[in-house]
């Protein structure tokens, strides 16, 4: 497994101007965001507002148009190999390879992040029992569900304990047990010395679990800070949904 | 990681031929059993032509075994360059671009290189996949025949792994620059529309050269020793032609034509490993230009006709899925192809006769309604199962499925009655048989081309297949087999219905009286049942019967 630097010096996760524009439609402006170590983020936002960008923009799917990324300080760009090292990722439409096994699948994933043998295996069992799939771990993965597909992704991005972990709605697909376990897991990781970046629509999960919520509307950050910051800040008092909506709906027109 | 990847793909295959179900090992050893029964044929073939070409030669002593075993080899080496390099083309741009496994595979810690590598690897073996098929036979044959068979093998393998490294490179370098210049999609579908064209002149190509001189003694003896006499030229920078050079040389024992043969292996790999290096860069650019997840450039908004009426919007969208099929650019090349093939076949027969116009005129149409029922079986039959999980939204709206069916077969029985009616009009202009044979001809020509397309949409809403991976799997299930043998019927039964002479023929053998108009009647009669019932019952099941998508 990747051995990490000294994570309390640098940010986990940097956005540092990070703009992608297609055409003349700019889908992400100027984003400029530090994510520290044992922070649980949630990106939220309307459809379309950029989030799965800068998610794309970070795991290195994405080339910026402007502005760098770090994860634990190394750039995205210059170091894609070191950065992705470091990094567990859980896309919004997880691929499991149609006829391999869960078990194969987070094997595969494993000894791409340099685990190897019997430390390995345990590690799989271990992610395995924990996202509750050990029962289906030899079966298809063309057979399973959609919601355990979601589970055995999960599984797969745990499973070399990533110093960062990106996930793209994380929660779709999963049943309130599994994400209710879900939320726990992360708030543990992130206790335990890894940064959490995720996208979400549910907005009472990201007022339950982050630490630090960041609201973007057409592509910019209008809004970021603890959920009870952002509530209090918006003068309404009321839940995080009230300050979304608030800003999401831009000014009021006559 | 390669290894890791490598076993759990065999393990994979193991386990899809092995722990399938009943059907799927059945079709898994079918499939096994056709491969090997091919490669039985080709080696029994070539056997067959290697002993009739060592007597004829033992009785042309002028004739060089070499210049023309090289000339042969020539040309094989060439069709693999070729078949190489329009299969990787092709095949590159789903690996690289297309494949659903990129996303997984993109944010694992590897580098770039190594992932485009990875995938140059694949495109190359499931590129290569159809000429080894047809090549590993011919090798074995070669090297059996050769004074030392090591010696032969190795003298027609290295170079043949050379030429298909070389058109690998080639397609993979052809394809990245293509990407670079229109979107994956679209370079898919430009790519199976160029091969599909580069095959088709190929063909057209070895058709004009006038094979079938060979069968006649005299010109064949004339081609021959041109052929057998003459040197081949300098192979120069044609690696086609160095390979057959090195491949003759070891054939016949001489262990210098390994050297060129593995110079020409060199370049290959080379060439092959270049590629990736030197294109990652580029790959990785596109790459993130047109993943799935970004938005979509800012580009003219295409608004479309505004809706006037729902069977206006019906019959649009039904077109759209139509010409929109990935397939139907290549299907298209395909089909130029075999028509063209088919009017210089036409040219050649003996027109002085009636009674054998009048034959051919019949045989004409039913090939015509046979190459119409093959683009039905890929085009109309899977139109049902091909909405997937949008069935489970038809099924909520509020419309006839016997309107949208109807729909279905009007987008698909329009272009398939004018294929029809253009083959068969093209052959009654070369052949001129007499007015009544035209006549009916067209008439069933017409027909078919309605019918046959009603049969395929009717049968394929029958048994749909929502949750198949792609088209050709539904065209190719036991519904699909079954409306191909209904329509090569219906096309078979238009031959005798044309005829004159053929009718004749049956009715002696049957000791009966065949009246044409009335056999036309009946023909008519039958294949207006043969496209209304299916519909009716398709249309009935598609209302009522319960839908389980995956």
């Amino acid at each position: 497994m990747v051995s990490t630097p000294d994570r309390t010096a640098i940010p986990s996760i940097r956005f540092d101007g990070a703009t992608k524009t297609y055409g003349r439609k700019t889908a992400l402006a100027c984003l400029t965001l530090d994510v520290p170590t044992g922070t649980v983020f949630a990106l939220v936002g309307p459809n379309g507002a950029g989030k799965t960008t800068a998610i794309g923009l970070l795991t290195g799917l994405l080339a910026p148009t402007a502005g760098r990324m770090f994860v634990c300080g190394i750039d995205v760009a210059r170091d894609p190999v070191a950065a992705k090292a470091r990094l567990g990722f859980v896309p919004d439409r997880p691929y499991l390879w149609p006829k391999w096994t869960p078990r194969e699948t987070l094997r595969f994933v494993g000894a791409a992040f340099g685990g190897r043998g019997a430390q390995l295996e345990r590690r799989i069992d271990a992610e395995l029992d924990a996202f509750d799939v050990a029962e289906v771990s030899s079966e298809r993965n063309e057979t399973l569900s959609h919601g355990t597909r979601q589970r055995v992704a999960l599984a797969q991005a745990f499973l070399h304990d990533p110093s960062v972990l990106v996930l793209d709605e994380p929660m779709v697909g999963l049943d309130p047990l599994a994400q209710r376990r879900l939320s726990e897991r992360l708030r543990a990781h992130a206790a335990g010395g890894a940064a959490v970046l995720l996208t979400t629509h549910q907005l009472a999960l990201a007022e339950e679990i982050a630490t630090t919520a960041g609201l973007l509307v057409e592509g910019r950050l209008v809004a970021c800070g603890s959920p009870r910051n952002l509530e209090t800040a918006s003068g309404r008092g009321g839940a995080l949904s009230d300050v979304f909506f608030d800003l999401a709906r831009g000014p009021q027109k006559p | 990681m390669n290894a890791v990847f490598r076993s759990n793909s065999a393990r994979a295959m193991g386990r899809t031929i092995l722990a399938g179900d009943a059907r799927g090992r059945l079709a898994v050893i079918a499939g096994l059993l056709a491969l090997l029964a091919f490669a039985g044929l080709e080696t029994a073939g070539l056997e067959g032509a290697l002993r009739a070409s060592r007597a004829a030669l033992g009785e042309l002593p002028e004739l060089r075994p070499a210049f023309l075993l090289e000339r042969l080899l020539g040309f094989a080496f060439a069709a693999a360059l070729a078949l190489g390099f329009l299969g990787s083309l092709t095949t590159a741009i789903s690996t690289l671009f297309l494949s659903d496994e990129l996303g997984a595979l993109c944010v694992l810690p590897f580098a770039h290189r190594r992932l485009v590598l990875r995938q140059a690897f694949l495109t190359l073996a499931l590129a290569s996949a159809p000429t080894l098929l047809l090549s590993i036979p011919a090798l074995l044959v070669a090297a059996f025949a050769s004074s030392r068979p090591v010696l032969g093998f190795a003298a027609g393998a290295v170079p043949l792994a050379g030429v298909l490294l070389l058109a690998g490179a080639a397609g993979l370098a052809a394809a990245l620059l293509l990407v670079r210049l229109v979107p994956p999609r679209r370079a898919r579908l430009l790519a199976a529309f160029l091969s599909a064209t580069g095959l088709a002149v190929a063909l057209v190509g070895f058709r004009a050269a006038r094979p079938e001189r060979l069968l006649d003694p005299v010109e064949a003896l004339s081609v021959v020793t041109r052929l057998g006499v003459v040197h081949p030229a300098s192979p120069g920078l044609d690696p086609a032609a160095w390979a057959a050079r090195a491949a003759t040389r070891g054939l016949l024992g001489d262990p210098g034509g390994l050297a060129p043969g593995a110079a020409l292996l060199f370049a290959g790999l080379a060439g092959f490993f270049l590629v990736p290096a030197a294109l990652w860069r580029l790959h990785l650019h596109v790459l993130q230009e047109s993943w799935p997840g970004s938005a979509a450039p800012a580009g003219r908004a295409h608004r479309g006709p505004e809706v006037r009426s729902l069977g206006g919007v019906l019959f649009r969208s039904e077109a759209a899925s139509l010409l929109r099929d990935a397939s139907t650019p290549a299907q298209l090349g395909s089909l130029a192809a075999v028509f063209l093939l088919d009017l210089m076949n036409v040219r050649l027969l003996p027109a002085a006769d009636a009674a054998q116009r009048d034959l051919v005129a019949g045989l004409q149409t039913g090939l015509s309604l046979f190459l119409v029922s093959a683009l039905s079986l890929r085009f109309a039959y899977p139109s049902v199962s091909s909405d997937g999980r949008a069935a489970l939204v038809l099924r909520t709206l509020p419309l006839d499925p016997r309107r949208q069916l109807l729909v279905r077969w009007e987008v698909r029985a329009l272009p398939a009655a004018g294929v029809a009616l253009a083959l068969t009009g093209a052959s009654l202009l070369v052949l001129r048989p007499e007015r009544m044979t035209s006549a009916f001809a067209l008439v069933a020509a017409l027909a078919g081309g309605l019918v046959i397309p009603a049969l395929h949409v009717g049968l394929g809403a029958l048994f749909p297949r929502y949750d198949a991976p792609n088209a050709v799997s539904v065209a190719l299930s036991t519904g699909g087999l079954f409306a191909l043998v209904l329509s090569t019927g219906l096309s078979l039964l238009s031959t005798l219905v044309v005829s004159a002479e053929l009718q004749t023929l049956l009715g002696t053998l049957l000791r009966i009286r065949i009246e044409p108009w009335p056999l036309m009647a009946g023909f008519l009669l039958l294949a207006a049942g043969a496209a209304i019932t299916p519909l009716m019952l398709a249309g009935r099941s598609l209302e009522r019967r319960d839908i389980s998508i995956g």
